[in-house]
């Protein structure tokens, strides 16, 4: 091997050191792509509303079907009370997606390989949910850690446990993102790295299976984009409808 | 299995603190905080332009592509009770026709046939008449024909035998033979 | 009428043939592929033993808390697993 496979998730900074309150805050090859993967995102939707028609155009037709596809995951998964969150499931799902796609492009940087990304992400929406759930039930939010139909001895051994598995959930969907796309991408390197150590003569086999890869890896790209939206919306269900 | 693996890894690499060149770089906390601000600058500009632009506008096309096709499909329903409502109007116009129209034709043939039969009757009367009266006529004719046929037999026989002979013939010899020969030809064809 | 009928029939058609074509197969799927019991299970531990690890430095009784939430992270570990699986089987 001719390079380490970790090198492609180096963070560098890029341009000027930005300062904010002493913190350093520059702009990195993360956050250009980051920059990159929102404004693809907003071209997307800015090509398809151009010109809004009843008969719709070809984007416009791409554009309904994402929010038919999203709108339909949130009713199945949280029902018609996670309406009003649409557009934040929908910013989150195309915004993975549109950095796990991005990141599979040659030379590109995967931004959802960063574990302290997908971790902020999960805690956006671990913090976001808890909120809801404290708006929407009150003080009675703090029954979701109370399990009914269990013996008094037993309930503070429960609570605990169950406070952990509250608090595991931005960890494992942190987790699962990251770790998904880390082994894509490191799996992706090694075998471009055989590719190229092994030469012409013996390098076609890993090649061809550089290239399957690649396709299970666009299918991964999508699947946790998914995943990461319908895990949300699981977790909104549980603020909106406790079922403890 | 990678994604153990993986996990392991990463457990393993938090535990020993080894960081960035030697395992992964991602856990080199040097752009941690840069990484969060760009995220939550990123990602909520995107949710901003979203909520604000994109969901409106879409929702709304959708919404009025909706009410457009129940519109139409009320109309269509609209259109197709009126149709099958002139449909029943046409068919029992039709039928009211049809019904009518063999009545009419019964009524004719009937007036028809009597007309007919009343033509025939007065032609086969008239018809009777004429030949009644015809033969008549015939029977008269004929009868005055034998009469004058000695007669004329008598002018046509002299004229031949004065051609024939040159001297003109004893008339009363003559009439005598073909009063004889008139008197035989009355009695074979009246026999 | 029969114009109707055909496009209705050509419509029955198309969506038998996105079914079969497009719907992921049982175990293929994608809610079954977000509840890899693995991740459940490592994090939940990974927590507990976060918090052990902290309230034992809290309280200067080094190794004893994180013991404890070693077995409460197993316990809250297994629970995760078998509500994903219960929520897998639910689809």
């Amino acid at each position: 091997m001719a390079e380490n496979p970790m090198e492609q998730f180096e963070v560098f900074k890029i341009g000027p050191s930005l300062l904010l309150n002493g913190t350093n805050v520059s702009l990195t090859n993360s956050s250009l792509f980051m920059i990159i993967s929102v404004f693809l995102i907003i071209l997307f939707f800015a090509l398809g509303t151009r010109k809004l028609n009843i008969i719709p155009g070809k984007i416009q037709v791409l554009n309904e079907l994402v929010f038919d596809f999203i709108s339909k995951m949130i009713n199945d998964t949280a029902g018609l009370d996670a309406k009003p969150y649409f557009s934040f499931i929908l910013t989150l799902f195309l915004f993975i997606l549109s950095l796990n796609m991005v990141g599979l492009f040659p030379y590109s940087f995967t931004v959802t390989s960063q574990i302290i990304v997908t971790f902020a992400l999960a805690t956006i929406i671990f913090i976001g949910v808890t909120i809801v759930g404290f708006i929407k039930n009150g003080v009675g939010f703090l029954k979701i850690f109370v399990p009914s139909g269990i013996p008094v001895f037993l309930l503070p051994l429960i609570i605990v446990i169950e406070i952990i598995s509250y608090l595991s959930r931005p960890i494992s969907l942190s987790v699962r993102l990251f770790a998904n796309m880390l082994a894509g991408h490191t799996m992706l390197k090694v075998f471009g790295g055989f590719v190229v150590a092994l030469g012409i003569y013996v390098g076609w086999l890993p090649l061809s299976f550089s290239i399957a890869l690649i396709a299970l890896e666009i299918l991964v790209a999508f699947l946790q984009a998914y995943v990461f939206a319908v895990l949300s919306c699981i977790y909104l269900n549980d603020a909106l409808h406790m079922h403890h | 299995m990678k994604k153990i693996l993986v996990v392991a890894l990463f457990l393993l690499s938090i535990s020993q603190g080894t960081y960035a060149k030697e395992g992964m770089p991602q856990l080199n906390p040097e752009f941690w905080i840069a990484q969060i601000f760009w995220l939550i600058i990123t990602f909520f500009l995107l949710f901003f332009l979203i909520q604000k632009f994109f969901t409106p506008k879409i929702l709304f096309t959708i919404e009025q592509r909706k009410n457009l096709i129940s519109n139409l499909i009320k109309d269509s329903e609209d259109y197709k009770n009126k149709i099958s409502v002139l449909e029943n109007e046409y068919n029992q116009i039709i039928t009211q026709a049809k019904k009518q129209a063999i009545d009419e034709s019964l009524l004719l043939k009937v007036e028809l046939n009597k007309r007919i039969n009343e033509k025939k009757k007065k032609l086969a009367d008239q018809l009777n008449i004429e030949t009644e009266k015809v033969e008549k006529e015939i029977d008269d004719f004929k009868k005055k024909t034998l009469d004058n046929l000695p007669e004329i037999a008598g002018n046509f026989s002299t004229e031949i035998i004065e051609k024939i002979i040159g001297a003109k013939p004893n008339a009363s010899n003559l009439k005598a033979i073909i009063s004889e020969i008139t008197d035989q030809e009355k009695k074979s064809r009246y026999v | 009428m029969s114009e109707l009928d055909d496009l209705k029939k050509k419509i029955n058609i198309s969506k038998n043939k996105i079914k079969t074509k497009f719907l992921p197969s049982s175990n293929n799927n994608p809610i079954g592929s977000a509840f890899r019991i693995s991740t459940e299970l490592v994090a939940s531990l990974f927590v507990a033993l976060f918090i052990g690890w902290y309230v034992d430095k809290w309280l200067n009784t080094k190794p004893i808390f994180i013991i404890i939430f070693f077995f409460f992270g197993v316990a809250a570990g297994i629970l995760n697993v078998v509500r994903s699986t219960k929520m897998i089987n639910k689809d």
